[in-house]
């Protein structure tokens, strides 16, 4: 059983994570569109920010964290 | 009228006319379901009334009840039920008669009645109903037993699922309506956990006329852009802005309605933080008081047939309400307002004017004081209120000063300290006036997601959706809480929580449906309609809840592995390994002793005195649940995870017969412990 790198649960369809945190990786990429827009900030710089709020979502600070040190943002773009 | 006593109860004996009244009183139901076959298992469809003590222990009461009103009935030639009027005390009243009384209910007689003032039942006497309501008592019934099907067969296979795949015996509910709450929780929690925050940006600004300090507006509540919010701060600070036009507006607002049940409840919550829950068990004693009307209801209706000004009278013999209900009385303006919902049992919930025959306690007090400040409320004329809004412009920018102030009181008098207005003063400035911004502030802000359930929150939320009833519902949302699925009162789900949710919706999503009950209500109003009867609905419900119980079945090892895991991590973060083997009730919890510091295993039934077992526990390491049980003895296995090493052992190591190289091994590490600290100390 191939497992979400994040948490560990059972992975989703066509992804490498779990149904909660591809969803929550979907989000962010929506969100960040407005924060770009917003803030003219990069890819990294958005994660470590909302990384930081208290209002984001634990899945979303999960996979914030997971994506944050390998710098991976070309290839989620 | 003199009440007998008999032991541990009573009855009441009295004469009317030429007639001799027994009354006799019953506490809640006295008959509750068992099934008929043996065994704790699923699945088991067939049910009988027994006595409610054969079934919860604790109801020790209810035996002498019983055998009092066996008694009684023997010389009785007429029986009338007089229990509260809804679906619950219908029930009661029918099986008490068929059970304990040992008649034909078809014979009995029924009182009808919304207050237990003298009047309201003397009333009900007079003009009683020559039978019971046997439509809404086959409704109560198979409410009862389709709860009663879910409820146990489907607790009964989580749990199963659970002993099968580990060996513990650790209760997981589910039940018809306790599962959709689960879900609404859950769901909430999905929705926050899934939240990303979006930045915007607020513009704050104060003013300077003629030395007056005013607080201004930005028309644009949010910037969605930095640079552009920085560009206004700085552009607009410092300068002066004109007051283009000052707008003037009344509005009127009329008294709110007569409270329901949820009305009162959410009321309560706002205003003391009573859970919906106690706000039920206040009200109710209240009502047995006779000094408010029956608190279950739907009804935001004072009908005609209620005397509203007899109840003002009453009122006005109050201290604390005298005045009050003197100036309603006086005005003559003696008709309520009214609300949209119905009920066809019971009107909304109102004081009856009787005085308090005791002391109320402060919880009790106040429950009453909002009751009937809200009642008076109803005869209030419509409050008035002013709002102005100066339109004032700098360049292109437009900023709005407001104020606001109420004209007329109206029902606001009346509905004191609960009716609030933020009044604010407009401050002293005129069209053509200018403004000097004194400083412009720009804020950081973002989104919130939406808020987690509260009690009240989350019992609206189950009425919107029609599940439950107006009595049963604030006990469901306090059984989710109380089962371990949330953490806290503002309804954080637990691991647990979690973990079930992701169980059930995996496996039987329809447990977590709305549709079940909704289908259930619509089956019960048909009953009440005469268009279904009962025996049809249960086979119904028996071949839906078979065919949930077969799927079950085929995928038990993977619901149970399922629910094992999330079982762990709940354990683990509360600190707990497991079932407790000795007693099976309690589970096993890591305790330090205050003293010595040491740690070991205790039973969490030890509180009570019931359960005295404890384990020893190796004193370094991080300690977690393992999923499997010792081969030599049985007992649960754990894992010790010490920052050298990790390794797994039974809880009941120090006996174990197969762990006597672990108990070596420890014992020689713990000397060169003690030895190391006894070095330390003399030093
Ligand atoms: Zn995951
Ligand atoms: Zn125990
Ligand atoms: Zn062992």
């Amino acid at each position: 059983m191939n497992v979400c790198s994040v948490c560990g649960r059972e992975v989703a369809e066509d992804s490498e994570f779990c149904i909660y945190h591809r969803h929550a990786l979907d989000n962010l990429r929506v969100t960040f569109g407005d924060w770009k827009r917003a803030l003219e900030i990069d890819w990294q710089e958005y994660l470590n920010r909302v990384h930081e709020l208290d209002e984001t979502g634990m899945w979303v600070r999960e996979i914030a964290e997971h994506l944050m040190p390998q710098g991976s943002s070309s290839k989620l773009q | 009228m003199s009440e007998v006593k008999k032991g541990r109860v009573s009855y009441y004996e009295f004469k009317r006319g030429k007639d001799t009244l027994v009354v006799a009183y019953a506490l809640g139901h006295l008959y509750d379901l068992r099934q008929t076959e043996k065994g704790w298992t699923y699945p088991r469809l067939e049910t009988e009334w027994v006595p409610k003590y054969e079934i919860v222990k604790k109801a020790t009461v209810i035996k002498p009840i019983i055998r009092l009103i066996k008694r009684l009935a023997k010389e009785a030639d007429e029986f009338v039920v007089a229990t509260d009027y809804d679906i619950e005390g219908s029930l009661i009243g029918y099986l008490t008669v068929k059970y304990a009384c040992g008649t034909d209910p078809a014979n009995a007689k029924r009182m009808i009645f919304s207050s237990l003032t003298a009047k309201d039942l003397e009333n009900a006497y007079e003009n009683m109903s020559p039978t019971l309501e046997f439509p809404i008592i086959e409704a109560g019934q198979v409410r009862h037993e389709i709860d009663w099907l879910y409820g146990i067969n489907l607790t009964r296979a989580l749990t199963l699922a659970i002993k099968s795949t580990a060996g513990w015996f650790k209760i997981v509910s589910t039940g018809r309506v306790q599962g959709p709450a689960l879900a609404f929780v859950a769901k909430r929690e999905q929705d926050i956990n899934l939240f990303v925050p979006i930045p915007f940006w607020a513009i704050k600004a104060m003013g300077d006329h003629d030395g007056v300090k005013i607080e201004l507006e930005y028309s644009r509540k949010r910037i969605d852009i930095k640079k552009e919010a920085d560009a206004i701060g700085s552009e607009l600070q410092g300068k002066q802005a004109q007051v283009n036009s000052i707008g003037k507006k009344k509005s009127t607002q009329r008294p709110p309605v007569p409270f329901n049940l949820s009305g009162l409840q959410a009321e309560s919550y706002r205003h003391f933080g009573f859970k919906p829950s106690r706000t039920l068990v206040l009200a109710q004693k209240l009502y047995l008081d006779a000094l408010i009307s029956y608190p279950r209801t739907s009804s935001q209706k004072i009908p005609v047939s209620i005397d509203v000004k007899d109840i003002l009278h009453g009122l006005s013999g109050l201290k604390r309400y005298g005045s009050l209900a003197k100036r309603v009385l006086d005005g003559g303006m003696l008709t309520p307002v009214q609300g949209k919902k119905n009920d066809p049992a019971h009107p909304a919930i109102h004081p009856t004017g009787v005085k308090p025959p005791r002391r109320l306690t402060p919880s009790e007090r106040k429950v009453f004081d909002l009751i009937v400040r809200r009642f008076i409320a109803l005869f209030g004329e419509p409050s008035v209120k002013e709002s102005r809004r100066a339109d004032v412009r700098c360049n292109n920018h437009l900023f709005h000063v407001r104020g606001l102030r109420v004209l007329k009181q109206g029902w606001m008098a009346f509905y004191q300290p609960y009716a609030t207005t933020n009044e604010k003063e407009f401050p002293p400035i005129e069209r053509g006036d200018s403004i000097k911004l004194t400083s412009v502030h720009v804020t950081d802000k973002q989104t919130s997601p939406v808020p987690r359930y509260n009690p009240s929150s989350l019992l609206k939320a189950l009425e919107r959706e029609n599940l439950g009833t107006k009595a049963t519902r604030s006990r469901i949302a306090d059984s989710v809480r109380s089962r371990g699925y949330v953490l806290n009162d503002r309804f954080e789900l637990s691991t647990l929580g979690y973990a079930l949710f992701e169980t059930l919706e995996r496996y039987v999503p329809e447990v977590l449906s709305a549709e079940l009950t909704r289908h259930l209500e619509k089956q019960m109003e048909g009953i009440q309609d005469g268009n279904t009867d009962r025996e049809q609905v249960l086979v119904d419900a028996k071949t839906e809840l078979l065919g949930i119980l077969e799927r079950f079945r085929v995928m038990e090892a993977a619901i149970g592995n399922t629910l094992v895991r999330g079982l762990q991590r709940y354990w683990t973060e509360k600190q707990e390994i497991g079932p407790c083997p000795t007693c099976n009730v309690g589970t096993l919890n890591i305790i330090s002793s205050s003293k010595t510091g040491k740690r070991f295993l205790g039973c969490s039934n030890y509180k009570e005195g019931r359960c005295e077992q404890t384990y020893p526990l190796p004193q370094s390491g991080e300690i977690s649940p393992l999923d499997k049980m010792c081969p030599h003895c049985g007992y649960q296995m754990i894992k010790i995870t010490s920052r050298r090493k990790a390794w797994e052992t039974c809880i009941n190591w120090a006996e174990c017969p197969g762990r006597r190289d672990d108990l070596e091994e420890l014992e020689k590490r713990r000397k060169s412990h003690v030895k190391r600290k006894m070095g330390g100390k003399s030093k």
